[in-house]
């Protein structure tokens, strides 16, 4: 399929700081991609480049099938963009904002404007800046949907949400984007909040992609794997490089298993662990997949050898 | 361009209160300037504001502060320096945005304030090519204003990185340039570069900063630089600014007649011709007790060219002292670009004075007051610091300057009734009479509280004398003309505050109050004079600037310094209280035991000194028979050199009772001190003609000639004696400075001195005091005018006559009656009679100067009609 995004070899420095180190990431089309790291790993620095708001230092992008640094009103009539930092014109109601991007889209939908408006349960004559958070943020998303993005670009969309409203904007968005078929983009650093949405997951680390996966796959390659030994003792020096996180407590060994195949785990357990009695390997959520690789990469400061790093390219 | 009209509907929502504070604000300031609302209370020469002033200027402070903010705001919402601007990823061409903003900006905010000013000048009443050329130039003037405002705003993301950068780059702009001009202040470079900045060079610095301000904010946008950079560039924009304003034309536009421009060249074309004696010294007083430190030079400036209705304003650009043996040069003290290259004089120079007078319908008399100048003023060329130079006075130095030269002509603008409510409307304004009056508690006279409307366009015919803070004290004069009795007074002291600031093409009101003295030796204005009297209006219009450079001839500062030297005991009480009188200066005088001639210097010295201290102290004019004199002539055998010595430090009265005795009591064994000292003591000619030692002073008497001392009847007389044409210049020379009857009869006689005899007596009759001012009604040139046989000297002589009080005796000028006496045949009328001003002054009132005719071999004007 081809990428809707396709980002290659992205540099970003701010003074010292290098934002986005040699990043290469395809985004699928048609798909959820989620755009994953922990604070200032460089999700929004990419995606900023990937909209012409900020100039890559070195690389490409390229964006519907143009490069990043030429798109203009006609891309961006194809492109939803909701960002936590994006400025609103906080002095407009709601339905005067929605008169106001009207025009400038020739696909605007009216009709599913005032649909959105109704799901988003947003009051048409209130001011923008009389509205909370979490609905300012469905006012953008209703104005970047309306005239149906070919892709939707959103940055950090749930921070600050409390969790009702998180899990309504997530509802609300899952299911535009179930039916439309929309090309998505989100960036967080909480995957629970993108878990139910995700198709394809990416996580970026201190600039460096350290995986780019289709959530069902990464959800079947890893595992929390429980191993009950003989007796307490250390672990061996050498483990496989696909056990993350080891931990002893006790006579139970406790550690993340990123290439899972029965088989072979019972195999290399029994080789690395010879006085182990059982074993138990555990399906993980996203959440606890992103929390394990992040913590791997914390402690390592790269990324994990061998793990399913690859390119939609 | 739906995409354009709909942004710029937005934005108008967007900022609808901004805008609606902005028409309230033009709505009010138009209503204050056309005195709708917040109207000025006259009262009997006063007036009285509704409110204080300033909230006038608040309003129009807050005019211009808006005039800035909205452009700044439509831009800052969505500026393009930003990068979570919510356009910034809409379908909305960068086009589109810019020609919503530019249309914001001409139509909310360029629009309405030229409107404004179109409006406040068509409903003052101007003519339309003034009320099109006034919004013309408000439009030329906000449109760089609001643009620059607009592309600043581009620039920077938000209100709080403007603000931040605007205080950095301000305060480094401003650190740059003060440490530039110091720099250039230095190096003496500085006036070029800080010479004040005409409206012309704002403007140039503002058109130049806006384009490249407005490249500056799309590169900006394509390349995303650092704040810090962004701001360190603009910095370096504005500072380059500064290069361009300064090397901007000074003026753009000037319209001015043709035949000026003529008038100009040749003014241009003339060369500075100042003679020795044309050159004034002014020193810290030589004491005996502290050195002489510094020096300052000035010069009576004339120029072949000049006409009456002319006057320059002379400023010295540059000045230096060269010593020509040591090759030193001082540089003045104070030539600095701020203090010089304004127009800012308020006052009437003579050259003003002589253009007014010339403006006043023939044969009138022009009454000034004590305050106009009498004759014309020497310019200040510098000031030199002596300790840079050793103190050497003695060695031979020349002046070298370049001065510029602001041409001027004086012309009647217009003319008022001395009434209440009347009002004249002319091309650029109006002129309105507010009221009159005469308050009691004052000296006697008439006030008249007057106030202008006035257009002021940069691009008026005078850009020079349109800089705001001096206009228009110095622009204009005030006259008061009486025709029943062709009186003429000029002057009135005014003061021209402005009193309502209009937006900015400024048609200010100002308001004017003139006083114009009741002059107690002419004929008090009484109410029916008051009736037909006009207030006459004049204004000078800036004709343009000459340039002059000037090396003076070679001379000494010793040739200078002693004429201003001042003895500290006997200077310091003249004037002071009352003279000593007759009875007690006697009694004082016996008091003092004479020395014998022979006694010790010491002893002679205190003696003296004593007498010259009672002198001073009486005021006593002494003359050679006095018996003052015979007192101290008896010590310059023996003591001559202490005379000498005495001589420079003495004051006035001092000084005659020194010569006087000198006179009195040299000896001729003291011919060869006498004809040495004639180099600084030119008045010792009077002894050298007296005793017939006119051969052997022949040589340093001609010297003199070419000496800067002001050389006196004495000097003339022994120098005409020789008879020698190449004297002719410089004898005529002292005449045209002394213009009295003396001088010329010296000079009349002279063989082949005819032709410049005419010319001198020309000039100085051309260069005599205008405007006659109380106690000094008649100049001194009239009687030699008279005895040359000029007809306009007599018609001023009577009509001098005819103005003065005759009820009052002691009004008459000494020297007008002493004129009629000198040199009409006042038959039949006694020669004792015509002392007697009761007998004279009526029969001189009983005839008229065309009665006369001038008998060129009795030298008299004799009646023409005998009997």
């Amino acid at each position: 399929m081809k990428p809707i995004i396709h980002i290659r070899d992205l540099q970003k420095r701010f003074r010292k700081t290098v934002a986005v180190d040699g990043l290469t990431l395809a985004v699928p089309e048609g798909k959820v991609t989620a755009f994953l790291g922990p604070n200032g790993a460089g999700k929004t620095t990419t995606i900023k480049c990937c909209l012409n708001l900020h100039s890559p230092d070195c690389g490409e992008i390229s964006v519907l099938d143009h490069d990043s640094r030429r798109l203009g009103p006609e891309q961006f009539r194809h492109i939803g963009y909701v960002s936590e930092n994006q400025e609103l014109p906080l002095w407009m109601t709601v339905r005067q904002f929605i008169d106001y991007c009207r025009p400038m889209y020739p696909n605007w939908d009216a009709p599913f404007a005032e649909k959105l408006l109704r799901q988003f349960d947003l009051p048409p004559g209130t001011k923008l800046s009389a509205l909370s958070r979490g609905m300012r943020m469905k006012a953008a998303l209703l104005s970047s949907l309306a005239y149906r993005p070919r892709l939707v670009v959103l940055d950090e969309p749930f921070s600050g949400l409390d969790p009702l409203v998180r899990d309504e904007f997530i509802r609300g968005l899952l299911e535009l984007t179930e039916e439309e078929g929309w090309s998505v983009f989100v960036s967080s650093h909480d995957i629970a909040e993108v878990e139910r949405l995700a198709d394809r997951v990416a996580i970026i680390h201190r600039g460096q992609l350290q995986l780019d996966e289709d959530a069902a796959a990464l959800q079947a390659r890893f595992r929390t794997v429980e191993v009950v030994r003989a007796a307490d003792g250390s672990l061996p020096a050498q483990l496989p490089a696909s056990w993350l996180n080891p931990e002893v407590a006790g006579r139970v060994v406790r550690f993340t298993e990123s290439r899972f195949d029965e088989l072979q785990l019972a195999r290399a357990v029994a080789e690395h662990l010879p006085d182990a009695r059982q074993h138990q390997a555990t399906a993980m959520t996203l959440r606890e997949i992103f929390v394990a690789l992040a913590r791997t990469y914390r402690l390592n400061g790269s990324a994990v050898a061998g793990e399913g790093k690859q390119s939609g390219a | 361009m739906n995409l354009v009209f709909h942004h710029l509907r937005k934005d108008a929502r967007q900022f609808r209160l901004a805008l609606t504070i902005w028409a309230a604000v033009l709505a009010l300031d138009l209503a204050a300037n056309l005195g709708w609302i917040f109207r000025i209370r006259w009262t009997s020469a006063d007036f009285r504001e509704p409110f204080p002033a300033m909230m006038l200027d608040v309003l129009v402070l807050l005019l211009w502060a808006l005039l800035i903010k909205l452009p700044l705001v439509a831009v800052l919402a969505e500026s393009p320096a930003k990068t979570d601007a919510f356009l910034s990823t809409r379908p909305l061409p960068k086009r589109d945005l810019v020609l919503a903003k530019t249309l914001f900006v001409f139509l909310f905010v360029i629009l309405p304030a030229t409107l404004q000013e179109c409006l406040h000048l068509a409903l003052q009443g101007l003519p339309a090519e003034i009320v099109l050329r006034g919004g013309g130039e408000r439009l030329f003037l906000v449109v760089p204003v609001a643009t620059l405002a607009a592309v600043v705003g581009a620039l920077w993301r938000n209100w709080r990185e403007f603000v931040t950068a605007f205080v950095a780059v301000g305060a480094g702009v401003w650190l740059v340039l003060a440490l530039a001009l110091f720099a250039l202040e230095s190096s003496g470079t500085m006036r070029r570069y800080t010479a004040d900045f005409t409206v012309f060079q704002v403007l140039a610095q503002l058109y130049w900063l806006c384009p490249v301000l407005a490249l500056l904010a799309w590169w900006n946008y394509r390349a995303r630089w650092r704040v810090v950079w962004r701001g360190i560039v603009v910095g370096a924009v504005v500072l380059a600014s500064f290069v361009v304003g300064a090397f901007a034309p000074r003026h753009w536009v000037r319209i001015q007649p043709e035949e000026s421009a003529k008038e100009l060249a040749a003014l241009a074309m003339d060369r500075l011709d100042i003679r020795p004696r044309q050159i004034s010294a002014s020193g810290n007083r030589r004491t005996e007790s502290g050195p002489l430190e510094r020096v300052g030079f000035g010069a009576r400036l004339s120029l072949p060219s000049e006409t009456d209705a002319t006057s320059i304003d002379w400023i010295p650009r540059r000045a230096e002292l060269h010593w020509t043996a040591k090759g030193q040069v001082v540089p003045s003290l104070w030539l600095r670009a701020w203090d010089f290259g304004r127009v800012t004089r308020n006052f009437l120079a003579a050259d003003d004075v002589r253009a007014l007078a010339g403006l006043l319908p023939t044969g009138t008399m022009m009454f000034g007051s004590t305050h106009l100048p009498f004759e014309r003023e020497h310019v200040m060329l510098g000031e030199f610091a002596l300790s840079v130079a050793g103190q050497d006075t003695e060695s031979p130095v020349f002046l070298d300057s370049r001065i510029e030269g602001h041409v001027f002509r004086w012309q009647q603008e217009t003319e008022l009734p001395i009434s209440p409510g009347a009002t004249t409307q002319d091309r650029a304004g109006s002129w309105r009479v507010e009221a009159v009056g005469s308050p009691p508690g004052r000296q006697p006279g008439l006030d008249l509280l007057l106030s202008r409307r006035q257009i002021a366009l940069f691009t008026s015919s005078d850009p020079l004398t349109a800089q705001a803070e001096s206009w228009p004290n110095h622009l204009y004069a005030f006259g008061l003309y009486d025709p029943t009795r062709r009186i003429g007074r000029v002057g009135g002291y005014f003061y021209f505050p402005q009193v309502r600031v209009a937006t900015h093409t400024s048609y200010p009101l100002r308001v004017s109050l003139l006083h114009f003295d009741d002059l107690s030796t002419v004929t008090p204005l009484t109410p029916k004079a008051r009736e037909s009297a006009k207030l006459l209006i004049f204004r000078r219009h800036y004709l343009g600037t000459i340039k002059k450079e000037w090396t003076s001839p070679p001379f000494t500062l010793a040739d200078f310094l002693h004429l201003n030297a001042v003895h500290p005991n006997t200077s310091d009480r003249r004037s002071q209280g009352d003279a000593l009188s007759a009875a007690e200066f006697h009694r004082r005088l016996k008091a003092l035991a004479p020395p014998p001639p022979d006694s010790p210097r010491p002893v002679v010295g205190t003696y003296v000194n004593e007498v010259l201290r009672l002198v001073e102290a009486r005021r006593l004019h002494v003359l050679d028979d006095d018996p003052v004199a015979r007192q101290l002539a008896a010590y310059v055998p023996k003591h001559l050199d202490m005379f000498f010595e005495a001589m420079p430090l003495a004051g006035l009265y001092p000084g005659i009772a020194l010569n006087a005795a000198v006179r009195r009591g040299v000896s001729d064994e003291q011919k060869p001190q006498i004809i040495a000292a004639l180099a600084r003591r030119p008045d010792l000619a009077q002894i050298v003609l007296d005793r017939g030692w006119l051969e052997e002073a022949k040589e340093p008497l001609l010297k003199l000639l070419d000496s800067p001392q002001p050389l006196g009847s004495a000097a003339l007389a022994a120098l005409a004696w020789y008879e020698d044409p190449r004297t002719y210049p410089g004898l005529l020379e002292i005449l045209e400075n002394d213009p009295n009857l003396e001088n010329y009869e010296r000079l009349r006689g002279l063989p082949g001195i005819q032709a410049a005899l005419d010319r001198a007596v020309d000039r100085a009759w051309r260069a005599r005091p205008r405007t006659l001012i109380p106690g000094r009604e008649t100049p001194l040139v009239l009687s030699v005018a008279l005895r040359h046989g000029r007809r306009e000297a007599l018609q001023e002589a009577f009509g001098i006559l005819r103005v003065l009080r005759t009820d009052r005796s002691e009004s008459l000028s000494w020297q007008l009656l002493e004129a009629f006496r000198a040199n009409l045949v006042c038959a039949p009328l006694k020669p004792q009679e015509t002392y007697d001003p009761k007998r004279f002054v009526p029969w001189l009132l009983e005839h008229k100067a065309e009665e006369f005719r001038f008998d060129a071999v009795r030298r008299r004007w004799v009646p023409t009609k005998q009997g």
